[in-house]
């Protein structure tokens, strides 16, 4: 029907009625009686999923699938199109490589609308929060005897990487996209200070240096700007300094954050943004501001390195800070993704083992880490020519790879308890925005941790 | 004897002929509206009923989303919701963004359409300027504002230096988060309100507002008195979908705030994406969603009755 005013207007929407509401319920209601004809089985609240484990599967009768999807976040970057290329050119196996998204969230939420359905690929990457979740729901396989019986080196990955993957004794990814948190300082604010050209070998030493740094920066600026709170960063970073001082988020499913140390970290978190000492900002694009003069420093991903530079000639590069524990333990974190098969068939796993194979080679590993950022996911990687003139281009991509050796397998309250991520950031905000005590929010997170283990971990083991 | 009756006996008794043609005519008719409904109707109900049908099938059990199995916990998701001192919150912040947005929106659309509505120089310039919001994407507007409103080197914060005011700390403190989405919110949609009232006052009879002006009524009065209540129809129109708009806002909330902080910008339908998609509760964020749906029918069904009394149709 047409209005007076000229606009297009159904009768149901110019005029509706509330039989127009009821007629609408009543067809759905029918509609969704039959549609609930599909989805889970119920009665069972463990196990099952589309992936089923190749751990029992003689793999040496197995004849690879003829075509494979692989889903991934890079899916349009020159690189990995040419490296999927090179290998159905190699294989004879066709790739249909379709997008993950544009972060890891909608890589997850990608890869769960379509599990279980014809639409699930065969190989997907994995945040570092996200792929034990595929593990519970049943779609991803161990790779370790699909890995051996494919002789791939696994030896070869750097220890932190790989084992980030491990969970009762099974790898249910390699690494492939990795990082790990460095400290990035302003090289001109550190002399205009008169501070050493380096980073601070511990928090409490960047504490100290602190009134220095802020004595030259403008007066919004701040010693360290800190990325805004939100998922990701904040528990990534503070697993590190938990970490750096002896405490930690959890040891396996054991929650930790009642120790005295633990806590003295919290409020270490506090003071760092509260009171007349505070040395900390929030920052809503920390690249942007740190590139700007409003900080001293911030903490960034590997990837960052190129860049920040690009952004900031005067970068320094430095190991992520320590604390208590001796300066040689670990105490950094990595992230990023792996590489995870959830292929139904054997077939398909097998192609998709292949897969894996041919995009973690040391010279693919090295030219992943050149193109992307992220770092090399094998030891021999390093020594290739492709990564040592990398190097030589941009030397501070040496600083991360020596951090190497101070990084451990994350806690599974960040890493593998859904949602832990999340609830960590949400609880470090009442410390960082609200400035309270760390002893009455650790008790409710360390509470928060167990209904997410008893609701989202415990009934699918 | 009945007309039902009656009919059916004139039915039987009418020749063979013209039974088999008014049979014929029949199927015809069904034939018509199978394929001029049919599509819609089949895409309606595999994209719109069948997902809302099973998102409360899966609200009753504890399932993972992927995952192949599932336990049936009848309404256990729902208690848990009801029992979470958190649903308070968000559904007060998802009211008051819905509230703030939806009269805000009415608000400002109608003061611009009137503006809009005068002979100006540009007008068909500013038409087009004020709507363009309205059709950019939501997650690229949130990236756009998040740059004006950054407290520390945002636009916005210059703006204010000028007049000697500080930034308030849009991304750290309660209420500014929700505040800064409610702007953008509006920012987005005043624009399509503007142009809905826009047409609206275009149809007003010009000979009403005359006939009000001779008998000595001032603008005020005529605004008041006939176009307003003219415009009603409209007005309800924009009302019933500003605020189903507004109850399932996700995108500028994801793009600009994740929720945050303290989960001060966090509503019902950003519940449902958490609980879903980035803890992978399938069970427990289909009840948020069916939760969420019955609140949207209520909001609807309400307007329906009570504000649909006031509504003059001509």
């Amino acid at each position: 029907m047409r209005s007076r005013s000229g606009l297009i207007l159904p009768e149901s929407v110019r005029r509706p009625s509330r039989r127009n509401v009821l007629q609408l319920g009543g067809l759905g209601l029918g509609a969704g009686l039959l549609a609930a004809c599909s989805g889970p089985s119920v009665g069972s609240s463990d196990g099952g999923g589309n992936a089923q484990t190749a751990a029992e599967t003689d793999w040496s009768t197995i004849e690879p699938a003829e075509q494979i999807t692989f889903m991934s976040l890079q899916q349009g970057t020159e690189l990995e199109q040419a490296l999927v290329a090179e290998f159905t050119a190699e294989t004879g196996i066709e790739i249909n490589h379709i997008s993950g998204g544009g972060s890891y969230e909608e890589l997850a939420q990608n890869f769960r609308a379509s599990a279980g359905t014809s639409e699930q690929p065969d190989v997907a990457q994995g945040s570092d929060v996200f792929w034990f979740q595929y593990l519970t729901s049943g779609n991803t396989i161990a790779l370790d005897s699909l890995l051996e019986f494919l002789e791939v080196e696994v030896d070869d990955f750097q220890e932190a990487l790989y084992g980030d993957y491990l969970y009762e004794g099974q790898h249910y990814a390699v690494p492939y996209g990795r990082s790990t948190p460095m400290f990035y300082y302003n090289k001109a604010v550190w002399e205009a200070a008169g501070l050493p050209d380096r980073g601070p070998d511990t928090w409490t030493e960047f504490q100290e240096w602190s009134p220095q740094l802020q004595s030259v920066l403008p007066a919004e600026g701040a010693a360290m700007g800190w990325s805004a709170p939100g998922p990701s960063n904040t528990a990534w970073y503070g697993q590190s300094i938990l970490w750096a001082h002896d405490a930690a988020f959890s040891h396996e499913w054991e929650w930790s954050l009642d120790t005295e140390e633990a806590l003295w970290v919290g409020n270490f978190y506090r003071d760092a943004f509260n009171g007349p000492d505070a040395w900390s900002k929030v920052a809503v694009d920390p690249a942007a501001e740190f590139a700007g003069g409003l900080y001293g420093a911030i903490m960034g991903s590997t990837g960052g390195i190129v860049s920040y530079r690009e952004m900031l000639p005067t970068l320094g590069v430095a190991f992520m800070p320590g604390g208590t524990i001796p300066a040689d333990a670990p105490r950094v974190p990595t992230g990023g993704n792996g590489l995870t098969i959830s292929g139904p068939t054997p077939e398909k796993q097998l192609a998709g083992g292949m897969l894996l194979k041919h995009l973690t080679t040391p010279e693919n590993s090295a030219r992943w880490a050149v193109s992307t950022g992220y770092m090399p996911t094998r030891k021999a990687a390093i020594e290739t020519e492709t990564m040592q003139a990398a190097i030589a281009e941009v030397p501070d991509r040496q600083i991360p790879l020596d951090q190497l050796a101070i990084t451990k397998v994350q806690d599974y309250a960040r890493a593998l308890l859904p949602g832990g991520d999340l609830l960590i950031s949400e609880h470090f905000e009442r410390i960082i925005l609200n400035g309270e005590d760390a002893a009455p929010v650790f008790e409710d997170l360390t509470a928060e941790f167990q209904r997410a283990f008893e609701q989202n971990v415990e009934p699918h083991l | 004897m009945s007309s039902h009756a009656l009919l059916s006996a004139a039915q039987s008794a009418a020749p063979p002929g013209r039974r088999a043609a008014r049979r014929k005519k029949l199927w015809r008719n069904i034939g018509v509206f199978a394929l001029l409904a049919g599509p819609n109707l089949a895409i309606l109900l595999i994209f719109t009923y069948r997902p809302m049908f099973l998102s409360f099938y899966y609200s009753m059990l504890n399932w993972n989303i992927g995952s192949d199995f599932a336990q049936f916990i009848g309404f256990g998701n729902y208690v848990e919701w009801f029992n979470d001192p958190e649903s308070a919150r968000i559904l007060g912040t998802t009211l008051l963004y819905t509230i703030a947005t939806v009269a805000g929106g009415m608000a400002l659309g109608l003061a611009l359409a009137l503006a809009l509505n005068r002979k100006l120089f540009g007008r068909g310039i500013v038409r087009t300027i004020t709507f363009a919001p309205y059709v950019l994407s939501g997650i690229a507007v949130g990236f756009l504002w998040m740059y004006i409103f950054n407290p520390n080197i945002g636009l916005l914060r210059t703006v204010l230096g000028w007049f000697g005011i500080s930034s308030p700390p849009w991304f750290t403190q309660e209420p500014w988060p929700l505040i800064m989405i409610i702007i953008v919110t509006l920012w987005k949609h005043v624009g399509y309100v503007a142009l809905i009232y826009l047409a609206g006052l275009q149809s007003v009879p010009q000979d009403l507002r005359d006939a009000a002006a001779l008998d000595g009524a001032g603008t005020l009065r005529v605004f008041r008195g006939i176009v307003l209540p003219l415009l009603g129809p409209i007005t309800f129109f924009l009302l019933i979908t500003l605020t189903l708009s507004a109850l399932q806002s996700f995108d500028l909330i994801r793009s600009m705030t994740n929720g945050g902080p303290l989960g001060s910008t966090k509503t019902l339908m950003y519940q449902v994406y958490v609980e879903g998609f980035q803890i992978g509760r399938g069970g427990y964020g289909s009840a948020v969603a069916t939760i969420l749906f019955v609140i949207l029918l209520a909001v609807t069904a309400i307007q329906m009755k009570f504000v649909e009394r006031r509504v003059h149709y001509q």
